[in-house]
């Protein structure tokens, strides 16, 4: 496939992965938001969760409900735009990469590594993994540095790299921090950081959105400029 | 504060561990959200609005975190 057609495809999956995920979150929502509705007109409910043993009724729903709206409904789906972007950057990287390696021209291989290859193709595949791996342990402006220094589209803006690094961070709290912001947290995030350390994170509907609504714009951008530079 | 569709008082919910929050018709969130913004109460509202066999739409505001949702019960209770 060419370069063009390939970045075009991982625009479209990305931009419909992110379009379904918030509609999940919408809908998931709503669903609860119903019961919430349903239990204030005196419903009787009894849900027994089989595998747990746990069962709940009428009363203990609506809590429930709150909690899992708030917390892990907006949590999840908020961690998965991050992957989608994630998973968006480094794929326009291995592509272009891949397309033309000339910047990986100083690494080096082991004659193994060549051996064991079937063709150019996959040793070009190799060295690029390899970088990427590196790459995304990285900080998210390092990310647009190396994005920057490879396919010169002059995209994103510094703001929303600054924005993206909060995003990124707030996921990496939620993941491995349990929610508390921390240290790294307050460093990463710089002028945007919107908790201090020692506070419990959160992430309002409205945070929700407009992360979700930058990582679309990002998406499209950075695939646009890549295709626009392109014969 | 009356919910103008079920014409009882509008309640603060504040069941467990829960984020407290209040159902409310949309038609009333405006007169709500100034009510609370005057109080410099910090929340924020969910973007779907629900209508169940035609009623009218009702939607959830949900207090952030470290507010008082006692006192915010009493604002609404003193509001007309």
């Amino acid at each position: 496939m060419a370069l063009a057609d390939e970045i075009k495809k991982l625009r479209d999956d990305s931009l419909a992965a992110l379009d379904e995920a918030h509609n999940y979150y919408s809908h998931t929502k709503s669903a609860w938001r119903l019961l919430q509705q349903f239990l204030r007109q005196g419903r009787k409910v009894t849900i027994r969760n089989l595998a747990t043993g746990s069962t709940v009724e009428e009363h203990e729903l609506p809590a429930l409900a709150q909690k899992y709206v708030t917390g892990y409904l907006t949590s999840a789906t908020f961690q998965h735009f991050v992957s989608l972007f994630e998973d968006f950057v480094f794929g326009f990287l291995r592509a272009w990469l891949i397309e033309d390696p000339r910047s990986l021209s100083k690494k080096q291989l082991t004659f193994g590594t060549v051996l064991e290859s079937s063709d150019r193709i996959e040793i070009v595949r190799t060295v690029v993994e390899r970088e990427l791996v590196d790459l995304a342990y990285d900080r998210v402006d390092a990310w647009f540095k190396y994005l920057e220094k490879t396919a010169k589209l002059g995209c994103p803006t510094q703001g929303q790299i600054e924005q993206l690094a909060e995003i990124k961070a707030s996921r990496d709290v939620l993941v491995h921090n349990r929610g508390a912001a921390n240290a790294k947290y307050v460093e990463k995030s710089k002028g945007f950081a919107r908790f201090r350390e020692g506070e419990t994170l959160e992430i309002p509907e409205q945070y929700h959105r407009e992360s979700w609504q930058l990582i679309r714009q990002v998406v499209t951008d950075i695939a646009n400029a890549g295709i626009g530079k392109l014969p | 504060m009356i919910d103008v569709t079920t014409k009882k008082p509008l309640y603060v919910s504040t069941d467990g561990d829960a984020t407290p929050y209040i159902m409310v018709p949309v038609q009333q969130i405006d007169d709500i959200r100034a009510l609370l913004d005057a109080n410099s109460i910090s929340y924020w509202v969910d973007e779907e609005a629900i209508s169940v066999d035609g009623k009218p739409e009702v939607t959830v505001i949900n207090l952030r975190h470290g507010v008082n949702p006692r006192s915010v019960q009493q604002i609404l209770d003193r509001a007309p």
